[in-house]
């Protein structure tokens, strides 16, 4: 898993796009705000969608409340 | 039992034996259409060729990880990478290995060379998306890609396609000078020379009627005949 560790933590590239979600925002605020490559925010948005730490309505991501927790490193 | 040869290997549709990867069939993708679509495990996660929607990209194989040529041609795609995201351009390497021989021939190039690989590259063992590019020339190698890169624009389309055999590496000026033409040629319309490169002058399209023909001479342009004029932009 490219968004998750072995021992459950996020992995940077995680943290970082995850933390772009502050607000809810579209593939292209996410690559600007958090600088990552818009390629490697799209997969990550597929895997983070998959694990349920995000979910996406109308083409604007929102991080949920596993998402929160996994960021505040409090594991479920 | 193969499902294209019909001999009795007793394999299934994701077998990797000698007979069922010779009996894939091997696409020749073309170009101005869509280039083959592709989801691939890579040193950067799983990734689909739509994940690149937006950014031009240069798709590249190499024949194997811990090989001569091809390590230098690593280093020299890492060393370009600056000039390619100037340009707005991913990199994305490939080849019939696996992650974990990527992953440690990664590591083993920058511990080495003191240069990060900063570009994923795919494992195709399964050989899909090589088949699907024409990476695999038989007369070459069964088991190992040629040196091939595909330039793909921002909508998917393949865009230029450039073949090398295994002894020749590539040239990166050559890539960076490809993909300055055909940026080139989008924004302004026009068609570049040969040996061109970012400032020398460029080639106006021909007319196509006798009417524009005989305009040509009065349009200002680097005159050489009515279907060879240059300009500079």
């Amino acid at each position: 898993m490219a968004c998750v560790n072995a021992d459950g933590t996020l992995t940077p590239i995680a943290q970082k796009v995850l933390s772009a979600l502050e607000h809810p925002a579209s593939v292209t605020e996410i690559n600007q705000r958090s600088g990552v490559p818009l390629y490697r925010v799209r997969a990550s948005m597929r895997e983070l969608a998959d694990l349920g730490m995000l979910e996406e309505v109308s083409e604007l991501f929102y991080i949920t409340e596993k998402g929160k927790n996994h960021l505040a490193n409090k594991l479920p | 039992m193969c499902k294209e040869c019909g001999c009795g290997c007793n394999c299934d549709e994701n077998c990797n034996c000698e007979c069922c990867q010779n009996c894939k069939p091997v696409g020749m993708p073309r170009l101005n259409e869509p280039a083959p679509d592709f989801e691939a495990v890579t040193t950067h996660g799983t990734l689909k060729l739509s994940d690149y929607e937006g950014n031009w990209l240069v798709l590249f194989s190499h024949p194997a990880d811990f090989t001569p040529v091809c390590t230098t041609e690593f280093v020299a795609f890492a060393e370009i990478y600056p000039e390619l995201q100037k340009r707005g351009v991913e990199l994305l390497g490939l080849s019939i290995d696996s992650v974990y021989a990527h992953i440690a021939w990664v590591r083993n190039i920058e511990e080495k060379f003191s240069i990060k690989i900063p570009f994923p590259v795919i494992a195709d063992l399964s050989q899909d998306v090589s088949r699907a590019y024409g990476m695999i020339m038989p007369g070459v190698s069964k088991t190992e890609t040629i040196r091939c890169v595909f330039v793909i624009d921002p909508k998917g389309i393949l865009r230029a396609m450039i073949y090398y055999p295994l002894t020749t590496g590539r040239n990166m000026q050559e890539i960076l000078r490809l993909i300055d033409s055909l940026q080139t040629s989008d924004k302004h319309g026009v068609a570049t020379p040969a040996n061109w490169k970012p400032g020398d002058k460029v080639i106006v399209p021909a007319p196509k009627t006798q009417e524009g023909a005989e305009e040509r001479l009065n349009e200002g342009f680097d005159y050489t005949d009515w279907y060879l004029c240059k300009k500079d932009l």
